[in-house]
């Protein structure tokens, strides 16, 4: 099980070159919402990957050179700003091949609001995709009952047919998936205090 | 909470049903569309069934990183996770067709992984697949899962990997020696075929139950430390490449890609043996990325035998040859490094040799000049050195007078760095080269201060050069200090060195009160007919121009030229830069209120404008070599003018020749250059002539300009970048290219942002 990394001790740590383990860390919980960041701006996904990439390297490096000041904004907002210069790179360049792109997606890129709204979501999304895979594979959360759950919401079935398939009540179908919401719940919010770059 | 269970409600089940939309009875559905308690019942169900669809909503569109437990891999049946790293996860398989065991590499990135990634993998999983030695892994295949994952799968070896197999002990020396002659022996086979493996580390090679060697991701490091950008480099410190620092030879650290070859290979076997028979590494790794690549490119490792008494010379000596951070002076390949190795153990002698004192000396003194760039320090250290003590210790009046007037020859020499005429460049460590030359005049110059304060000035001038004009003011002002009991000349050639200052960083009647003293001193010193009392006149003028007083100015221009003339007759550069100053205040009034409400009274002052550039044109090209820069700039303007005359074809003529003579001295980056294309390319729009070749020359500016604004962080290339942009939505917008237009505008908006950004921060950043 992986240790617990707050983004402040991940920001900490960040400053070691030999913490590898650390960066992967790092990567691995800001790659994906870059990603999908860039995704929901109209970026194609290998674009997508790129841009990524580009911004966790220019963000390494702009840490590094001591230029990101926490008192001046989130990490969040940091990385909100690299993103979107490379892709408005990238529009230039496609502008250049005269390749086709969305209007919308370019006049976005100047509405600040918009963009932390798209950061912010992409933020949720990984929260609650690292909370399922805890709920799945770390909790102590009952896989009978997590079976019940996924019958009933991931495949759609009748709260009937969940019942007769796996021998319990309606009244224990609901139960199950109660709880797993509960479960749920409590990772979400560990999960978030742990990006803790409000401050 | 929502309220109790009420007497008369329905259970839960009916709430349930009715939030998922299946069926309740008549009577059921009105209880709940009155009752207040099921009401708040149902969003509680609501809120629930809400954040587990969105949550199975995010996992399903999770962009790429697949849980490993949820890999499949067509042909294989996938038996557990053996290994997970910084560059992937490793699976024991088997495959089905053959029902061998193999192991499956997996890229953690998945679909994460970007374009260049997904192609340098293929690659060289082609390169490695032809690799065939019982030292080496055998890579079997490769290719990709139907989530996009990309996979490759090898040969499966029980056993443990090298840091296990040591950490064991119970190994002599002799037996390490020769199990890592047998290492070598595979790198050498790679190397043979071409193969670098690039991040060998005791991970990478697995030690089988008869205790041979077998060497795993064969050139796959490639794919992860090659450096094709700065960066990437980066990224790949963040991702990949940090975990194997420790192996990694300095050419790998300081990220230069031409200079990585096998001797890179042989490094990295210079610090797994050195671990292997010392029980420690060689370098410290030390806190950060900078102490660590000081490190490694300082330090002579210790000798191994001082950590483990049983080694003899002659391995400290193989493995610190294997260490050399200079390639040249490490063993040139994995065979020389194995045959040394099988010499000792045979007991011959082996070939390599310690380096000799003058070798390290040498390198050292390289090493310092690299840092300093363009200007090589220790020498301007020394000569500054010797100008000084020659003056210090020179008795004679006439041999002081000597020293002095070198003295006064090296600042001028040094004076004229300036990258805008093509002398010196941004790129020089002036920062480094300044702070150096300052501290030798505070430390060895304390007691004379009228060299102190000669050296400062021409610092400040340097400064000014690049336009560090706080760092430059600063220095000045620590010169005029020290010149509290100096003459009127020296003084005055302060106070109009601080107007200079103040010019630049446009507080206009700063620099004017500064040059009006600098003016009554040197007149004072020199009476009226000297050359700095011109100089000075004629920079008054320019400063009183750009305040908008221009009587005031013609007059100060007026006062230079006579004394110019009187000193140096009618042809002299000087004259020809005070003509210029005259056409500017004729460009000046041209767009006064008065000339803008008649075209008229606008034409006539350009006309005017015209004549003096030209005649200063003339008397340029008549004094310096055709492709001076000077000859550059005076085009350009009159080409400007010649615009702003609507004469737009005859402009572009002197803009073409303006773009030749100046790129061809300083550059396509140069300001200038820039500059001159972007009022050409003005000029082609207003002639609507050639505007796709046009668009395409203001978009390359614009890319260049936000280049150089990101590499220097500084304002005014952004503000270059953001007309540049404008001009090409012009552009745009006459090649009947809406949407292009409509793209620069959002570049220009955000450029200008970015200038408007950096402009806040450097006036709110204290002097430094």
């Amino acid at each position: 099980m992986e240790i617990t990394r707050t983004t402040t001790a991940m920001l900490e740590g960040l400053h070691d070159p030999q913490n590898a383990q650390l960066w992967e860390a790092f990567d691995r919980r800001y790659r994906p919402i870059l990603v999908g960041f860039a995704r929901n701006l109209g970026v194609g996904e290998v674009d997508a990957a790129d841009i990524a990439q580009e911004t966790l390297s220019r963000f390494v490096q702009e840490y590094r050179e001591g230029k990101y000041d926490r008192s001046r904004g989130r990490l969040g907002a940091w990385l909100v700003g690299i993103a979107r210069y490379r892709i408005l790179d990238l529009r230039r360049k496609q502008a250049g091949r005269r390749q086709i792109v969305d209007d919308e997606a370019v006049a976005a890129l100047d509405d600040e609001r918009h963009l932390t709204q798209v950061w912010e979501n992409e933020r949720k999304q990984a929260v609650l995709r690292e909370a399922m895979q805890e709920l799945r594979t770390a909790s102590r959360t009952d896989p009978r009952t997590i079976e019940i759950f996924e019958l009933l919401m991931v495949h759609g079935l009748t709260t009937q047919a969940v019942a007769e398939q796996m021998d319990v009540t309606d009244h224990d179908v609901y139960l199950a998936k109660s709880r797993v919401a509960q479960r749920l719940r409590t990772i979400v919010e560990r999960i978030e205090a742990e990006y803790d770059d409000a401050t | 909470m929502p309220p109790e269970h009420e007497i008369g409600c329905p259970d839960r089940s009916v709430l349930e049903r009715h939030v998922r939309g299946e069926p309740v009875s008549e009577s059921e559905r009105a209880h709940l569309e009155s009752c207040a308690g099921c009401s708040a019942r149902i969003s509680e169900i609501q809120a629930e069934n809400d954040l587990l669809n969105t949550a199975l909503f995010a996992e399903s569109t999770a962009p790429g990183i697949g849980g490993a437990e949820e890999q499949v891999v067509d042909g294989y049946e996938l038996m557990g996770e053996l290994h997970r790293g910084g560059q992937g996860v490793v699976y024991k398989a088997r495959q089905i067709a053959t029902n061998r065991q193999v192991a499956i590499k997996m890229m953690l990135q998945g679909r994460l992984a970007t374009s260049q990634q997904r192609m340098r993998f293929t690659r060289e999983v082609e390169l490695v697949a032809g690799l065939r030695h019982p030292g080496i892994v055998t890579l079997y295949e490769s290719g990709a899962t139907s989530d996009g994952n990309f996979y490759f799968a090898m040969e499966f070896v029980e056993g443990m990997t090298l840091a296990e197999w040591a950490a064991a002990g119970g190994h002599s020396v002799r037996e390490r020696v020769a199990f890592f002659a047998e290492v070598c022996s595979a790198i050498r086979y790679a190397h043979g075929r071409g193969v670098i493996h690039r991040d060998l580390k005791p991970g990478n090679i697995l030690v089988d139950q008869e205790g041979l060697p077998h060497v795993l991701d064969f050139g796959i490091a490639r794919m992860s430390a090659e450096h094709t950008s700065p960066d990437e480099t980066m990224a790949t410190l963040a991702g990949e490449f940090l975990g194997t620092f420790a192996y990694a030879a300095p050419e790998q650290l300081e990220g230069d890609p031409d200079r990585i070859d096998i001797r890179t290979d042989v490094f990295a076997l210079g610090v797994l043996l050195y671990e292997l028979l010392a029980g420690t590494r060689p370098f410290d790794t030390g806190s950060s990325l900078a102490e660590l690549i000081t490190n490694r490119l300082d330090q002579v490792p210790t000798p191994p035998s001082s950590f483990n008494p049983q080694l003899d010379r002659d391995l400290d000596v193989i493995c610190l040859k294997a260490l050399a951070p200079d390639s040249d002076r490490r063993y040139a390949s994995a065979v020389e490094l194995e045959e040394d190795l099988r010499r000792h153990l045979a007991g011959q002698p082996i070939i390599a040799r310690a380096d000799s004192t003058s070798y390290v000396l040498g390198r050292i003194i390289r090493r310092n000049k690299a840092v300093v760039g363009g200007v090589c320090l220790v020498l301007l250290i020394s000569v500054f050195s010797a100008i000084s003590f020659a003056i210090l210790f020179a008795n004679a009046e006439t041999q002081r007078q000597a020293a002095e007037r070198t003295l006064r020859g090296f600042q001028e020499a040094i004076g004229i760095i300036n990258p805008e005429s093509g002398q010196g460049s941004h790129d020089m460590s002036v920062e480094e080269y300044i702070r150096s030359v300052e501290d030798h005049v505070q430390v060895k110059l304390a007691s004379e201060p009228r060299i102190a304060s000669a050296l400062l000035t021409t610092l400040g001038l340097i400064e000014l050069a690049f336009r560090n004009n706080e760092r430059s003011e600063e220095l000045l002002e620590r010169a005029l200090a020290l010149r509290a009991d100096a003459g009127e000349a020296e003084l005055g050639e302060s106070y109009h060195n601080l107007g200079r200052v103040h010019a630049a960083k446009r507080d206009f009647p700063a620099a004017l009160a500064s040059y009006e003293t600098g003016l009554g001193l040197r007149t004072l010193a020199h009476g009226e007919l000297h050359t700095d009392v011109a100089m000075t006149y004629q920079h008054l003028g320019s400063i009183r121009r750009r305040m908008g007083d221009f009587a005031g100015a013609s007059r100060d221009f007026a006062t230079a030229e006579s004394i110019w003339l009187e000193l140096h007759g009618p042809n002299s550069e000087q004259l020809a830069g005070l003509i210029n100053n005259r056409a500017w205040i004729q460009i000046d009034l041209s767009s006064s209120r008065e000339a803008l409400s008649d075209e008229a009274i606008r034409q006539a002052y350009l006309e005017e404008a015209l004549e003096h550039l030209q005649h200063s044109s003339n008397l340029i090209r008549s004094l310096v070599a055709a492709n001076d820069y000077r000859v550059g700039l005076s085009e350009r303007s009159i080409g400007k003018v010649l615009a702003g005359l609507g004469r737009q074809e005859q402009a572009v003529e002197r803009f073409d020749e303006a773009i030749r003579v100046l790129a061809s001295r300083l550059g396509e980056e140069a300001e200038s250059v820039q500059d001159a294309r972007l009022l050409r390319a003005r000029s082609l729009l207003e002639l609507n002539r050639e505007l796709d070749a046009a668009a395409g020359d203001v978009s390359r500016i614009a890319l260049l300009c936000e280049a150089q604004g990101r590499r220097y962080e500084a304002e005014s290339p952004w503000k270059r970048a953001a007309s540049a942009w404008s001009l090409l939505a012009d552009l745009e917008q006459a090649r009947g290219e809406p949407e292009a237009a409509r793209l620069a505008e959002a570049a220009g908006v955000a450029a200008r942002a970015e200038a408007e950004r950096l402009g806040a921060a450097e006036s709110s950043s204290p002097p430094s």
